[in-house]
């Protein structure tokens, strides 16, 4: 039994390495293969307050205007991607739907859908849930970016790298058509507020 | 007052009885325990020297091996802070890398400790690669935006660690109370955030727990198979079983008054009272099972005491939950008075002074605040603060007296 102990510690060890780095090769790869598009975003009050460095957001789709809400009666409903890589126009459609139904989606995305109004108030009212709406910041730049996020200084948006399976993966917040990282290079490590937001906090 | 003698190894000869043989040593013996225990005549003065001897060698170099720990610990604060400092500008895929390889080098020392008979060692690094692992889940998920849950991290935690913590883990307390607290944590996470269940189903299972997971723990950590194989940690098991029992049974009496609002996630003239008394079917089913295994403890006398109270304290916790319309200031003060009587006397068939210090403590405590309770507007007053300043001094000195009392003969060192 002695005999086996050191291969079998070896292999536990490589265990606990291995599959954390192949939660990250697989994320890696999802992200690195996946086409991205890119939708705004607007800032949302989280209920939870224990988020604590995550940056919260709700995607602010581009609903198509002449689509009509649905009302799914427990049926499951995708979000139809239209064609474009920044902000396409999205509408409601049935996940179940036949492919000739879905022709002009590049890609569908399973979520919640909401749709709770007339039929003419019904572009304004829909909302879906991707269940994508926080972002990892540095706890150095979680509140700057807040400041700027909730005054509209910037224009900010999500990259999603969309899966074959429709689940998309977050790819970078992006600020003013830059990466994050990028962003902060451009502004010197730093994230700019304007000085009367900060006399604000003050 | 006697002769001093000298034998022929050169120690002082006290056989005689005499004053100065047991007073000279002992005056270079700086330790107070020491001192009394040599007057007492528990000790030899000899033998006071001999353990004055060995505790000054042994802490001999202590300093040294403090300022080098300090010395170290400066060094990986700088390396830490600068890492922090620039955390962002570190590529993600280099943090991971430089983590795996961290987390292998801690597994690989703890499999070096653990043929070298390094004991501390292995049990540090079965620690900290257990904390390493759980970081290094939670960094992949920072650097690439998984939107996972705490439950999700556990579970994967704690299924990846496993075989490593079987392996080499649960010898020491170090790593065997970190690991049971990532097992109820892991538990918990995972019942509550993957369940999607109605609102009374939730707080059946949170009932299920608080009364079962106690005493589960307790029959696991008394199992011989367990305490052969990993005695540390099937102590922890049974002692964490004894506090959450204890724990959980005093809330739940404490708090009996105020039950009634857990009928309220319950739908509309449903009642968990059937719910209960399955719970308490299992947990005292259980229990029978047990103590039928065990021949009814007729060998063991300290697994007598601990059945009795795994089975009190698992009544206590269901009472109120079965019966809240019963609960009345007065009922409750009764009962949890009554419960700590029992663990008290329990404590003091043991031999465990320091819990029946604890059962006196909190028997006043409670007879306190059913004063309050009864006669709390005068609270407002100063005239009320000061009675119940008095009535704390009193209650203090009549807990004194009973533990005096209790103590008597035992020799404990309980106080309160």
């Amino acid at each position: 039994m002695q005999k086996y102990k050191k291969p079998a510690v070896l292999f536990s060890i490589l265990l606990a390495v291995a599959m954390p780095l192949a939660g990250a090769f697989t994320a890696h790869r999802d992200i690195a293969s996946a086409p991205v598009v890119r939708f705004g975003i607007e800032p949302y009050d989280p209920r939870d307050l224990l988020y604590g460095q995550y940056m919260t957001f709700q995607i602010k789709w581009n609903w198509k205007q002449d689509a009509p809400a649905l009302k799914p009666a427990g049926d499951k409903v995708c979000l139809c991607v239209g064609e474009g890589d920044v902000n396409p126009e999205v509408s409601a459609v049935l996940c179940s739907s036949t492919k000739e139904n879905t022709q002009e989606c590049q890609y569908l995305i399973p979520g919640q859908y909401y749709a709770h109004s007339s039929p003419e108030e019904a572009v304004q009212n829909q909302t879906f849930d991707a269940d994508i709406n926080r972002y990892y910041v540095d706890e150095r730049f979680g509140l700057p970016l807040e400041k700027i996020f909730r005054q509209n200084k910037e224009a900010f948006s999500i990259g999603l790298g969309m899966k074959p399976n429709g689940k998309p993966v977050v790819e970078s917040l992006y600020i003013d058509d830059l990466p994050l990282n990028d962003y902060l290079d451009a502004n010197g490590g730093t994230v700019p507020v304007p000085e009367h937001l900060l006399e604000q906090s003050e | 007052m006697g002769e001093v003698g000298v034998r022929d190894d050169g120690c002082v000869d006290c056989s005689r009885g005499c004053f100065w043989g047991k007073l000279l040593p002992a005056m270079k013996i700086k330790h107070k325990k020491l001192k009394e225990w040599i007057d007492a005549d528990l000790i030899t003065a000899q033998q006071g020297e001999a353990i004055h001897a060995y505790e000054q060698g042994r802490r001999k170099g202590h300093f040294g091996r403090g300022l080098i720990g300090l010395s170290l610990f400066a060094i990986l604060t700088g390396i830490l802070s600068i890492i922090a400092a620039n955390w962002y500008a570190i590529p993600g895929e280099v943090k991971i890398g430089v983590h795996i390889l961290l987390n292998a080098g801690i597994g690989v020392l703890a499999l070096w400790a653990d043929k070298n008979g390094k004991d501390l060692w292995r049990e540090g690094a079965v620690l900290a690669f257990l904390g390493l692992t759980f970081t290094l889940i939670v960094l992949v998920g920072q650097v690439y935006q998984l939107d996972g849950s705490a439950a999700d991290a556990t579970i994967f935690w704690f299924i990846i660690t496993l075989p490593f913590f079987v392996l080499l883990g649960g010898r020491g307390n170090m790593s065997s109370l970190p690991w049971a607290a990532g097992l109820v944590a892991t538990i918990c996470f995972v019942l509550f955030e993957k369940l999607d269940l109605p609102e009374e189903w939730m707080s059946l299972i949170a009932t299920a727990i608080m009364a079962l997971l106690p005493p589960a723990f307790m029959a696991k950590g008394v199992s011989a198979c367990f305490q052969k194989w990993r005695e540390a940690l099937a102590n922890v098991f049974l002692k964490s079983g004894i506090f959450f029992a204890a724990f959980n049974a005093t809330t739940s009496l404490a708090l009996w008054s105020h039950i009634g609002s857990f009928y309220e996630t319950y739908p509309e003239g449903a009642t968990p009272l059937a719910d209960i008394v399955i719970i308490g079917s299992l947990g005292f089913g259980g229990l029978a099972l047990h103590a039928l295994y065990h021949k009814f403890y007729s060998d063991n006398q300290l697994l007598k005491y601990g059945a009795m109270f795994a089975a009190v304290s698992l009544g206590a916790i269901l009472l109120p939950l079965m019966l809240p319309q019963l609960g009345s200031d007065i009922l409750s003060a009764i009962a949890f008075i009554g419960y700590w009587i029992f663990i008290g006397w329990l404590a003091q068939g043991m031999g465990k002074m320091r819990v029946v210090s604890l059962a006196v403590t909190l028997i006043a405590l409670r007879i306190f605040w059913v004063y309050i309770e009864l006669f709390g507007s005068l609270m407002g007053t100063g005239f009320g603060l000061i009675i119940g300043g008095i009535v704390m001094l009193s209650l203090i000195y009549g807990a004194r007296k009973a533990n005096a009392y209790f103590t008597k003969g035992v020799g404990g060192d309980a106080k309160i």
